[in-house]
């Protein structure tokens, strides 16, 4: 019983936070993370843009930002720290093929991108466990 | 509930160590120990480079061309190779009289005719094979792995390869051991691996579930380890099989491993096993409702009672490779992902298959297979192309692929090796309905196996507008791309592109997302090359290259055009290519087809006109840097590794024959040959400084840290790559160029092209050798991938790392790739060289595990080709000469089989060995060969010669040297002359008008003998040698 009220109030919990300040990708000086995957036989680029401060962005090729509903702050920050924690840091992949996922992380200056191809052993564990956790973010938002 | 279940695995992971984000704690190793840097002197000061894009890799090793060097064996003393010069000394010309033949082989290769026979398997002939198959027996028993293959052409004898064993001692009177006794150890030993589980039917594993032969079994190949065994194949249980050698004299197992399936990826039907083919099985047809709800007819096929999506009616069908349905070659296969996701860790897939052949409520699987077989149909057809690879390879797609977040997929994609289709959404229908995607989807794979354009800004527009041309053509009806699965609503033109009209009536880039491309080069869009950006705008740009097809197949027709295409993809095309290249590719592809003045030719020049890619200058995809203008040099060691030769190459003389050193590994040096290094028997690092005029060197630590395994020197000396004796998955790098000692340690890994293809795990790297900017490393690894029934399969391959930014001076990020997109089983490719002229091109060893056999391989990085230089019998550490003319490499040569350096030439090519191989120095190895002159090593310069007819003369002179040339503007030329160490002796500027020019040089006081002069301007550079005879 309550650990069915538990995984029902999550989600809940993670979108009901207010916004502060408001950015842009473009503006915005602290860390960000964007996410996405594209290629393929459509060729679309689905790109979203996690704020340190909690704002959700999603892109596609030639159209402005658009912001999605923010996750919880608490939420953001741990998937911030997790990005530390699994040394997604120091995974050196960008590969360029017909359909990729990728993450890149940005932190003023410092900038680390990470491509990988679509398909089986393509990527670590660690990054797919990564990936998912920004997904469901994108998820939520579908639901 | 994900979230759930992620949120835990991260907590738990919270106490894991942490590295800062900007890098700052990666990095440099703090055990490992700084170089002693104290040189007296500096070579030459290091090159502005551009910053070096690291090379695709290449797909196929090219083991076609064997080049026939004499009869060979390798170093288990086998016989391997029988040559084109052995076989007219020794009257094997036709097929005629296979008597003669095997009478012939016996005379030279000491196999006894009292005790052993060469008998006649088959005849392999088709389109690109026509070769006899004989097996060797010794006392009537087969010899394990004793296979000759004699090549035929024209029907005249062309080559005889494969595998004999000579001088086996062996009699059927040492036999100790029944059959039945071995079968027994055996099932005793085999379910340590496993359940065993009685197979009751046989026709689940095509045979007994227990097959047993005596064969004669030489372990590790070796000649003195010839022993009678049985070799005995076990069913464990329906998923795992088993070879085991039980020695027949005393009952030992000599050998064993398991043989894997390689399907059966989806948890919930293993019941299908690999099976030979049956008389029963075979190829079926039936009528089945494709996504359009038409009835097409598909071909299947039969394996005992169920029925596959498998497609082996077609003319690659390889029924003698065949394992059906698991293992089949040469067939078009549709297979099922049950709605699961390549990205994910729940991947499933498997067979399509029935019971009865009936495919209904399989519309999705359906159309995929039936639209492969059309597109295949259309390129062997059109182009007599045999499948995507050219070779009969498999043609695979997989239907009901979910996304990576498990929805589903509203996309397809190809991933190197195979079709994956999404069932669509919102914007598409399912992605396997429409014949045009299936089209361009598999010209993704011709486009790899040909051109391979490389996937960034517009050679990856070049990639991805193939894929639409071909996709269009074979489709048919129509200039539109998706027009069967789009939703109008998202795309307002009802396609997702056209070639007949890019802008599809949209408003510009703002309307990328509907649908809009460019047409022209003024809409070209100049986009970043990452992937948030298109990597460069490969799906957009597009549109200008598939803009270009619609109008020249306008004018002179669809038949011509695609023909021209492919020519143009297939004949001209290489991996960097850009707009500029297809024009050039397609109006000389017109021209080859229908003639140089041809309308054709005409029409494709008027088209890029149309399109504003103008005439000009093809990318320079065959860059080379000037000749070392030095005496050239060879650096050894000896098979004792007890001391270092110098030996002046063309005088066949040593400079020094007693360098105190016992190197473990191939020394490093320069580029002018001023400096070497090596590790040490002590594992320190040595540095050799050589005198030239003396011949004397000094030798001196680099590290006396007694820590290392191997060491490599960037051709201007600033930078090391070296390895320490740990066998750790690390290279450390240190540069000097920037007056401080600067180092960082870069982790190995392996990136992943061809999903599906485990490449494992680094375990160390070996050797290594910097490119001619000193920002590229190519290096070998040893690489285990991890078994679960059994020891882990280990392997060499070939990579490139990122080391340094020249442009930050800094060090790179330490990208990788490998020289090949994944290696045959059982092959291993090392000790790689790059060519000293042509930074394309490479050499290397490759051992191909499965025969025995050694080869030491060019490969040009640019184009993908690959080609044999030599057939060896050992490792061969090659290395080329300055000119790149000739390699050198160890080998078992002579008459005795001694170890030798030897040489063999190269064609233009660089990669291809011709002529015979020439023994150089008796019990050398490690062989470097170098010059010692300075040169410059940018290679932006056009080489003068032939761009601008440069004439010297006279040549030789008393030192009045004349020099006529034209130039196409006014600018500034530097007449330099050096010596052959290397020493500029003399250098002139002169500031030169446009159009032909007439300079004269007085280099009267030199002394006589050769010089290098070099005529250089900021763009363009030439070199001559030139001869004085001054008193």
């Amino acid at each position: 019983m309550n650990k069915s009220i538990a995984i029902l109030l999550i989600p809940i919990f993670v979108f009901c936070s207010c916004k502060t300040t408001q950015y842009t990708p473009a503006n915005f000086e602290k860390a960000m993370i964007s996410f996405g995957s594209g290629g393929g036989f459509t060729g679309a680029v689905d790109q979203y843009f996690l704020l340190q401060n909690g704002q959700l962005f999603s892109k596609s090729m030639g159209s402005d930002y658009q912001e999605l509903p923010s996750p919880d702050k608490n939420f953001v920050s741990q998937l911030f720290k997790n990005y530390e924690i699994l040394g997604l840091a120091d995974i050196n992949i960008e590969q360029t093929g017909n359909k990729y996922q990728f993450i890149n992380y940005k932190s003023g200056q410092n900038e680390h991108k990470i491509v990988w191809l679509a398909g089986p052993n393509s990527s670590t564990d660690k990054l797919d466990l990564f990936y998912q956790n920004l997904m469901t973010l994108i998820s939520y938002d579908k639901e | 509930m994900l979230f759930s279940i992620c949120f835990l695995a991260i907590s738990q992971m919270s106490f894991a160590q942490f590295k800062s984000i900007d890098g700052s704690e990666t990095g440099v190793q703090p055990d490992i120990p700084q170089l002693q840097w104290n040189r007296t002197s500096d070579v030459n000061p290091p090159a502005q480079q551009p910053v070096t894009l690291v090379p695709m890799p290449i797909d196929k090793i090219n083991l076609d061309k064997l080049v026939p060097s004499n009869i060979k064996k390798n170093e288990q003393g086998a016989i391997i190779w029988f040559d084109e010069n052995y076989i007219k000394l020794h009257g094997l010309h036709r097929a005629s009289n296979k008597a003669d033949i095997t009478q012939q082989i016996f005379k030279s290769s000491k196999l006894n005719p009292s005790q052993d026979a060469l008998e006649f398997v088959e005849t392999v002939n088709d389109e690109i094979a026509d070769f006899d198959v004989y097996h060797q027996y010794h006392q009537d028993v087969p010899v394990y792995g004793a296979e000759l293959r004699v090549h035929y052409k024209d029907e005249i004898t062309k080559a005889i390869n494969g595998k004999l064993y000579p001088e086996i001692a062996l009699d059927k009177a040492q036999i100790q051991l029944s059959k039945e006794t071995a079968i027994a150890s055996v099932k005793q030993d085999v379910i340590t691996h496993g359940t065993f589980q009685e197979i009751k039917n046989k026709a689940l594993i095509a045979g007994d579930q227990t097959q047993a032969s005596l064969v004669v079994f030489h372990k590790d190949g070796k000649l003195e380890n010839a022993t009678w065994a049985y070799q005995i194949s076990i069913y464990l249980n329906l998923h795992d099989r088993w070879e085991y050698f039980i020695d027949a004299t005393d009952g030992s197992v000599i050998e064993k491993y398991p043989l894997i399936c390689t399907l059966h990826n989806h948890d919930h039907d293993h019941d299908a096993k690999p099976k030979k083919v049956s008389v029963m099985d075979g190829a079926v047809t039936a009528n089945a409702v494709d996504l359009y709800g038409n009835t097409v007819n598909i071909n299947t096929y039969e394996v005992g009672t169920d029925y596959y999506m498998i497609d082996a009616s077609r003319a690659m069908f390889n029924s003698f490779g065949s394992s059906m349905p698991d293992e089949p070659q040469g067939v078009i296969w549709t297979i099922d992902a049950f709605n699961t996701s390549p990205q994910s860790n729940n991947f499933q897939y498997d067979h399509v298959s029935s019971s009865n052949n009936n495919w209904s409520g399989k519309n999705t699987a359906v159309s995929a297979h039936y639209n492969a077989g059309i597109t295949y149909e259309y390129f062997v057809e059109k182009f007599g192309r045999n499948s995507i690879n050219g070779a009969g390879g498999n043609i695979i797609s997989l239907v009901n692929v979910s996304d990576e977040n498990g929805n589903s997929m509203e996309n397809a994609f190809w991933n190197g090796a195979a079709m994956f289709y999404g069932n669509g959404g919102s914007a598409f229908d399912p992605l396997a309905k429409a014949l045009d995607v299936a089209g361009h989807e598999m010209t993704h794979g011709v486009v790899q196996a040909t051109a391979n354009l490389q996937y960034v800004s517009q050679s990856g527009a070049l990639n991805e507008s193939f894929s639409d041309i071909f996709g269009a053509m074979i489709d048919g009806g129509d200039w539109l791309i998706g027009e069967d699965v789009v939703n109008p609503s998202f795309f307002p033109s009802g396609a997702l592109r056209s070639l007949q009209d890019p802008n599809q009536g949209l408003n510009g880039p703002q309307d990328l997302s509907k649908g809009w491309q460019p047409k022209n080069m003024d809409q070209y869009l100049q986009l970043e090359n990452t992937a948030e950006e298109d990597f460069g705008g490969v799906h957009i740009n597009s549109g200008i290259p598939n803009y270009s097809f619609y109008l020249f197949a306008v004018e002179v027709g669809v038949a011509k055009a695609e023909q021209i295409y492919y020519r143009a993809l297939t004949n001209y095309l290489t991996k960097s290519s850009q707009f500029i290249d297809l024009r050039l590719a397609v109006i000389q592809s017109a021209k080859d087809l229908h003639g140089s003045n041809s309308n054709e030719a005409a029409e494709a020049a008027v088209v890029f006109d149309f399109i504003k890619i103008f005439d000009g200058q093809g990318t320079n995809t065959n860059t080379t840097v000037n000749e070392n203008p030095g005496t050239e040099f060879v650096i050894c060691t000896d098979d004792n590794n007890s001391k270092i030769y110098i030996i002046d190459a063309l005088n066949g003389t040593f400079l020094n024959d007693n360098v105190q050193g016992q190197p473990i590994s191939k020394i490093s040096v320069t580029d002018d040959g001023q400096y070497a290094y090596f590790v040490d028997a002590d594992k320190t690092i040595k540095e050799i400084t050589i005198d030239y005029n003396t011949g004397s060197v000094d030798v001196g630590f680099l590290s006396d840290s007694p820590i290392w395994r191997n060491i490599a020197v960037s051709k201007d000396g600033f930078r090391f790559a070296a390895l320490t004796d740990e066998l750790e998955p690390v290279i450390n790098v240190f540069d000097f160029s920037t007056g401080t000692q600067l180092s960082q340690a870069f982790d190995l890994y392996n990136p992943t092209y061809t999903q599906g293809v485990s490449t494992g795990d680094v375990d160390f790297s070996d050797a290594m050798e910097f490119d001619i900017t000193g920002q590229l490393l190519m290096y070998d690894a040893k690489n285990t991938i991890e078994q679960v029934l059994s020891e882990g399969i280990e392997y060499w391959d070939i990579g490139f790392m990122e080391v340094w930014n020249s442009n930050q001076e800094q060090f790179a990020e330490g990208k990788i790739e490998k020289l090949f997109n994944g290696l045959p089983e059982g092959t291993s490719i090392g000790n790689p060289t790059f060519s000293k002229n042509s930074p394309n091109i490479v050499a290397f060893d490759l051992l191909d595990g499965s025969t025995g056999d050694y080869y030491i391989l060019g490969a040009n990085i640019e184009t993908g080709e690959n080609d044999v230089i030599y057939q060896n019998n050992t490792i061969g550490y090659p290395s080329y000469t300055i000119d790149d003319e000739l390699v050198i490499f160890d080998t078992y040569g002579g008459n005795f089989g001694d170890k030798y350096l030897s040489l063999r030439a190269v064609d233009d090519t660089k990669i291809t060995g011709i002529g015979d191989v020439i023994d150089y120095f008796e019990n050398g190895k490690w062989g470097t060969i170098y010059g010692n002159g300075n040169r410059d090593l940018t290679t932006d310069t056009d080489d003068l010669a032939s761009a601008l007819s440069v004439v010297v003369f006279p040549n030789p002179s008393y030192g009045n040297v004349q020099i006529s040339f034209s130039t196409e503007s006014n600018d500034d030329f530097y007449f330099t002359v050096y010596n052959t160490v290397g020493q500029k002796v003399y250098e002139e500027k002169q500031t030169l008008p446009s159009g032909f020019n007439l300079v004269q040089l007085n280099i009267s006081d030199l002394k006589a003998g050769q010089y290098a002069l070099k005529i250089h301007s900021d763009t363009k550079s030439h070199t001559e040698i030139i001869s004085l005879m001054n008193p």
